[in-house]
């Protein structure tokens, strides 16, 4: 259990096997996601719980801006080569897409069984104030039922909201205009708003 | 979902895979439209460009209110939703089939106040593993505290105790904290106790196993610090294991210990006060010695079923700990105990550090001591002994029997084999990458019973080589660093001592094995082990019922410890034959086998073939065995036996492994068949298939060593020995190269410093004599042969004797020599040799002219025993003398090994030669020795001496001349050999007849010199003597003033 292993436990993965394992998804492998999605759990936790030893009196105020910072870097393997940064990011972000509905689904799970969340903090409200919680799961359906219809909406969508990511950077990502990319993020984002009105 | 406002018109456009993309291509092209209007003026615009399409206006007009609505609906990215999921850790536990980093959960093992144990499945070592999940304070454990409890449990575990539960990691997952460490299946002392004593030998045993673990540990400075009953785990078999080493300390910084609330929210926690030593409790520095007091608790819990010191509180319970005296024993029990036990408890028990017992190790002798003194008694049955851990009082444990866990195990195992493969292969990476050594060390005996010792280190070796990715470390690779190391070469290779020979040599790894009985059973660990980092690679542990089932154990589980090594699966497929099926399945049978194999690695043949031979007695399909037999009697000279060896081998090898059948093909064709382009061939693609493996290019040497090629005899005697320094065989191979290159120096240190190894074979000290006598050193000569004196191998000594005698022309003497050395030699029991001797001096008789005898001795060799190489000698004796017999005996011995490189090649063209040259064909004689040239350095000078006699009889002079100075020039392929002095007098009558007087008395001086003492009635000599006074004569009366002869 030298430091060196040890090290290698903590840091969850380096950036070249989360690449590596969101290539292999890419090209077909399911079963990779299985490998990948605890990869992708750890960072954004580790990233949450350091933050969380080193500032404890005050760890409900930016939780979300620093895990959104979390996945960002686990996202931004920017320096490595792929065919295609489009590829690399649709992949990232439907990967991320996974991850966080799955923690939507584990904390259903958890209310079900009328277990408390530990720490309550509601970061959503805390943060953004007048926004009302999203329904992920609803979300998810509904966003792959937009992507039989257009493929590219349920991208911009994927890739501004799972992913974060700007305007700019998800039109330049899609190889499209920003005013595209802002059409199509309107549009995704007023039938999405209806199907999870309903 | 109250956000917004459902429209009854949105229902219009259900989205549908077979909804018309062309219709949501028009929405989209309207509502794109619609945006760039001004907010007022869309609904307006989109009814006026729908041109009466209801549904489409309807339809656009909704998004666009949803859009309204939606504000800043999806702006906040997605992990927000979460952020509170991500940041709690799991909400409750984890289920079977989840991942937690790279294990696998199998199941929940038990919970508790110190958190939740699983049972995992380590997928990328492929090791069930249990996962100890820490309440959630601890993940706020700073650095420092992890780093010391990683060393400390890194420490613990390295000491690779049986009764230390091997802590592997501490790790963070999901914002949890994990230590992962071995999986023991069992019970914890509390749970065998269940508020009733244990038996009083049931109870001494397991505690003399937690003392016996803390004495290692404390041995290397670490403290448990929280011995309990639930920190001790009983195996079935009745090994106990503590659990937790350095998890006191770790948790100790991470809560203030001292706050009580802390420590009772935390329910059971650690340091639990019952079990505390007085000044643990006062919250004091503590050493070893507290760790001497919490098993005296253990013991007094298991020996009366309650604890001495109780508390409804925790506070309660420090304060007896501080101040109460226990009760004896014996009335919590309800029954005696011996009264030395209640002694040894109480002292344990001492409020004062300083009047406990000092030493973990003075605890376990004296219980060990009560041991031994308890009565035998139904009780103390092994079967009863195991009968304690018999899961059947398991309450917290999922009620499953043994076998359960037996099965799982191997499910897992198999599960784990196969993913390591799909790991490996995927990834491209292994833990060793090809043609690796690994060391082996001493194997833990705990067992009492010898049988074990060596053996299995000896079956680990044999199972492991038939990875064509590893190699085993050779033992006199091992002793060779520990004498670099300045320490004993015999000493016990521990893993410590382990590590430092792998990191000399840059192994990469070792395996470290023990062997421990329980009861009737037998627990085998093998543990393989990273040698720089001493992390433990892959652990693999198995149980045999019964002794005979030892090897099969150790089979499985040296495949197991392969698999855990980085082999591929396919690979292992291919190779993986069980050892009790590769060797042998009768354990004493391998018990012979290793002994003999230590003694033939040292040179010692007299001792290592009576024991190779036990072992086959004991197992006669032992193939590998009879294979090593036969390369036993090749060293010694028995050839026949050899061939008989090899070819019993050889029938069997079926039963051998891919490695084994290449060396039991090898050996076969080079000792039965005689064919040595086979047997290099075979060792070819032995070396081929195992470039690590010393016996590759030992027996290629050898074979090549036999064809006279003493440049490649050469190169892979060095890549031999390097391998493996410890074989004296290939030790004396590559000597004998080097003497036959006449690189007589090199030669010389080669031979003494195999010597200085302990290596002791006696043919180093006959190359030593012979080089001694090339070197005309009668000292080194002398004290070569006073070493075998009083030994079996005394015959060779005597054999030296007679062949330096004859070489001198010391005829009778040499006649002495020869008699004492065939008595000695039938003597010892090795009648191939006795025969063998009986040739050579049949074939020196008749060199010398002594035909009568060359019948006499012939006729007694052939009495005594027959081999190939006696019946070649004994026909080329008889060739040289005329002899019709020579016929015969060749065609017996081409019968016998048709397919024999050199018979063929070299043997049957030179006896041909010689009975043409008797018969006075000298043209013939040479004609014959033709086809012989590719085999001519290994015809100890007869191809030569026959050509150059031939061309003496046919007036070639400077021929002649040729073929005696290649003996002379070449005298380190026969040292001995009668024939290079008589080149000495052939190259003297060859420079005569050239007619070049004056280099012709020099020659004739010469060999006259070699032969100052020679026997002055053998005929050769009488001539030469003739021959030499004739010329010297005729030279005086041409030039007078020469000087005379040195003749006395």
């Amino acid at each position: 259990m030298g430091e060196t292993r040890a090290r290698e436990m903590t840091k969850p993965a380096g950036p070249t096997e989360i690449t590596e394992l969101l290539r292999e998804w890419s090209e077909g492998k399911e079963e990779v996601l299985e490998e990948l999605m605890p990869l992708v759990y750890a960072e954004l936790r580790r990233q949450a719980a350091r933050h969380l030893r080193r500032e404890r009196r005050d760890h409900t105020l930016q939780t979300t801006g620093l895990i959104h910072e979390a996945y960002l870097k686990l996202i931004g393997q920017r320096h490595v080569q792929w065919e295609s940064r489009t590829h690399f990011f649709a992949i990232a972000s439907q990967a991320m897409r996974r991850v966080l509905v799955d923690y939507a689904r584990a904390r259903n799970r958890a209310k079900r069984g009328g277990d408390d969340v530990r720490l309550s903090i509601s970061a959503a409200g805390e943060i953004a104030g007048e926004t009302r919680p999203v329904d992920l799961i609803a979300l998810d359906e509904a966003l792959t039922r937009l992507a039989a219809i257009d493929e590219q909406q349920s991208r911009v969508v994927e890739l501004r909201y799972f992913s974060g990511l700007s305007l700019e950077e998800t039109a330049a990502i899609l190889n499209v205009s920003r005013a595209t990319a802002a059409r199509e993020w309107s549009m995704a984002r007023a039938w999405l708003h209806r199907e999870l009105s309903r | 979902m109250e956000h917004g406002q459902g429209l009854a018109a949105s229902r219009i456009v259900q989205v549908t895979p077979q909804m018309d993309r062309d219709r949501w291509q028009e929405i989209k092209r309207v509502f794109e439209e619609a945006l760039e209007r001004a907010p007022d003026e869309r609904l307006d615009y989109v009814t006026k460009v729908c041109q009466g399409d209801e549904t489409l206006v309807q339809e656009v007009s909704s998004l666009l209110r949803s859009l309204d609505d939606a504000q800043d609906f999806l702006e906040q990215p997605a992990v927000g939703e979460v952020a509170d999921q991500i940041t709690a850790g799991p909400a409750r536990g984890y289920a079977k089939g989840q991942r937690v980093a790279h294990y696998r959960i199998i199941s929940e093992l038990g919970a508790g106040g110190q958190g939740t144990v699983y049972q995992a499945l380590d997928t990328k070592l492929g090791r069930t593993v249990a996962l100890k999940l820490l309440p959630p304070e601890m993940a706020s454990i700073d650095d420092t505290s992890r780093k010391r409890f990683r060393r400390e449990a890194q420490l613990a575990s390295s000491l690779d105790h049986p009764n230390i539960c091997t802590v592997h990691d501490l790790i963070d997952v999901d914002g949890a904290s994990f230590i992962v460490m071995q999986f023991v299946a069992g019970q914890t002392v509390r749970q065998l106790v269940e508020g009733r004593p244990l038996e009083v030998r049931t109870a001494l045993r397991i505690a003399i196993q937690v003392c016996d673990a803390l004495v290692a540990a404390h041995s290397k400075g670490i403290i448990h610090r929280d011995i309990k009953a639930q920190n001790i785990i009983v195996s079935e078999n009745g090994q106990a294991r503590i659990l937790d080493f350095g998890l006191a300390k770790l948790i100790g910084d991470g809560i203030d210990v001292k706050d009580q609330t802390e420590l009772t929210a935390l329910g059971s926690p650690y340091g639990t006060p019952t079990y505390a030593a007085p000044e643990q409790s006062r919250g004091e520095k503590v050493d070893h010695r507290a760790d001497v007091f919490s098993t005296g608790v253990l013991l007094y819990e298991m020996l009366s079923g309650t604890w001495p010191f109780q508390g409804k509180t925790a506070f309660e319970a420090r304060h007896a700990v501080l101040y109460d005296e226990p009760g004896p024993i014996s009335a919590k029990r309800g029954g005696p105990i011996p009264a030395k036990l209640e002694a040894i408890v109480s002292r344990a028990l001492e409020k004062e550090p300083a009047r406990r017992y000092q030493r973990m190790s003075d605890l376990r002798d004296a219980l060990i001591e009560v041991l031994r003194e308890l009565p035998e008694s139904k009780e103390g049955s092994a079967a009863s002994f195991l009968e304690a851990f018999r899961p059947t009082r398991l309450r917290r444990l999922p009620r499953l029997d043994w076998r359960f866990w037996v099965t799982a195990a191997a499910l897992f195992l198999v599960a784990a084999a196969i993913l390591t493969y799909s790991l490996y292969s995927r990834r491209r990476v292994s833990v060793m990458t090809g043609k690796d050594s690994i060391l082996i060390t001493d194997f833990t005996n705990t067992t009492g019973d010898a049988v074990f010792d060596d053996t299995l280190k000896q079956g680990l070796a044999m199972q492991l080589q038939q990875s064509p990715l590893l190699d085993v470390f050779p033992g006199a690779r091992v002793r060779q660093t520990l004498r670099q190391m300045e320490r004993s070469p015999d000493e016990r290779v521990t893993v410590e001592t382990g590590r430092e020979i792998c990191q000399r040599n840059g192994l990469k790894a070792l395996i470290a094995g023990s062997i421990a009985a329980l009861g009737h059973h037998y627990v085998i660990t093998l543990e393989a082990i990273n040698a720089g980092s001493g992390e433990t690679i892959g652990r693999q542990q198995t149980e045999a019922d019964s002794k005979e089932e030892v090897l099969k154990s150790l089979s499985s589980a040296a495949s197991g410890i392969r698999a855990k090594l980085g082999e591929s699966l396919s690979s292992i497929r291919q190779s993986d034959i069980p050892l009790y099926q590769l060797t042998t399945p009768s354990l004493d049978a391998l018990k012979s086998f290793a002994l003999g194999y230590d003694r033939s690695n040292k040179g010692e043949y007299f001792q290592s073939i009576p024991m190779f031979k036990r072992a086959v007695e004991l197992d006669p399909n032992f193939a590998y065995g009879y294979s090593l037999l036969a390369g036993n009697y090749t060293i010694v000279n028995e050839p026949r036996r050899a061939a008989e060896n090899a070819a019993k081998a050889f029938a069997l090898k079926d039963k051998g492994s891919d490695r084994e059948k290449l060396y039991i093909t090898g050996v076969y064709d080079n000792y039965t068949l005689g064919d040595l382009s086979r047997a290099i061939e075979a060792f070819r693609v032995y070396d081929q298939s195992y470039p690590n493996d010393f016996r590759a290019s030992g027996n290629l040497s050898l074979a090549y060593l036999l064809l006279g090629q003493y440049e490649r005899t050469l190169r892979h005697a060095r890549e031999s020995v390097r391998l493996n320094p410890g074989i004296s065989a290939w030790q004396v191979t590559l000597g004998t190269a080097l003497t036959c290159l006449n690189r007589f120096r090199e030669a010389k240190e080669t031979f003494e410093r195999a010597l200085g190894m302990g290596l002791n074979d006696v043919r180093m000290h006959s190359a030593l004599y012979q080089l001694a006598f090339i070197a005309h050193d009668e000292n080194a000569m002398q004290q070569q042969l006073d070493w075998a004196r009083g030994l079996p191998e005394e015959y060779a000594a005597a054999d030296l004797q007679s062949g330096t005698a004859a070489y001198r022309g010391q005829w009778q003497e040499s006649q002495t020599f020869a008699r004492r050395a065939i008595e000695l030699a039938v003597r010892a029991d090795v009648k191939e040799v006795a025969a063998r001797y009986a040739a050579e001096e049949a074939l020196r008789a008749a060199v010398m002219g002594k035909c009568d005898q060359t019948h006499i001795y012939a006729e007694q060799s052939l009495a005594i025993d027959q081999n190939q190489v006696t019946r070649e000698r004994i026909a080329l004796s008889q060739a040289l003398c005329g002899d019709r017999g020579a016929q015969s005996l060749l065609a017996e011995a081409a019968q016998q090994r048709p397919g024999d490189t050199l018979l063929n090649g070299l043997w049957v063209p030179t006896i041909r030669a010689s009975a043409e040259l008797t018969d006075g064909n000298a043209g013939k004689a040479i004609g014959s020795l033709d086809a012989t040239r590719t085999y001519e350095p290994a015809a100890e000078f007869w191809t030569h001496y026959l050509r150059g006699q031939a061309d003496l009889k046919l007036n070639r002079a400077s021929e002649a001349g040729v073929e005696f100075r290649q003996i002379l020039s070449h005298a380190g392929e026969a040292p001995l050999s009668i024939l290079y002095p008589l080149a000495q007098l052939g190259l003297a009558r060859a420079t005569a007849q050239a007619g070049d007087r004056s280099h012709a008395l020099k020659a004739y001086q010469d060999f006259l010199d070699t032969w100052k003492a020679a026997d002055a009635d053998l005929p050769i000599f009488q001539s030469a003597r003739a021959e030499y006074a004739k010329l010297s004569q005729e030279t005086k009366a041409t030039r007078p003033g020469l000087p005379a002869s040195p003749v006395r």
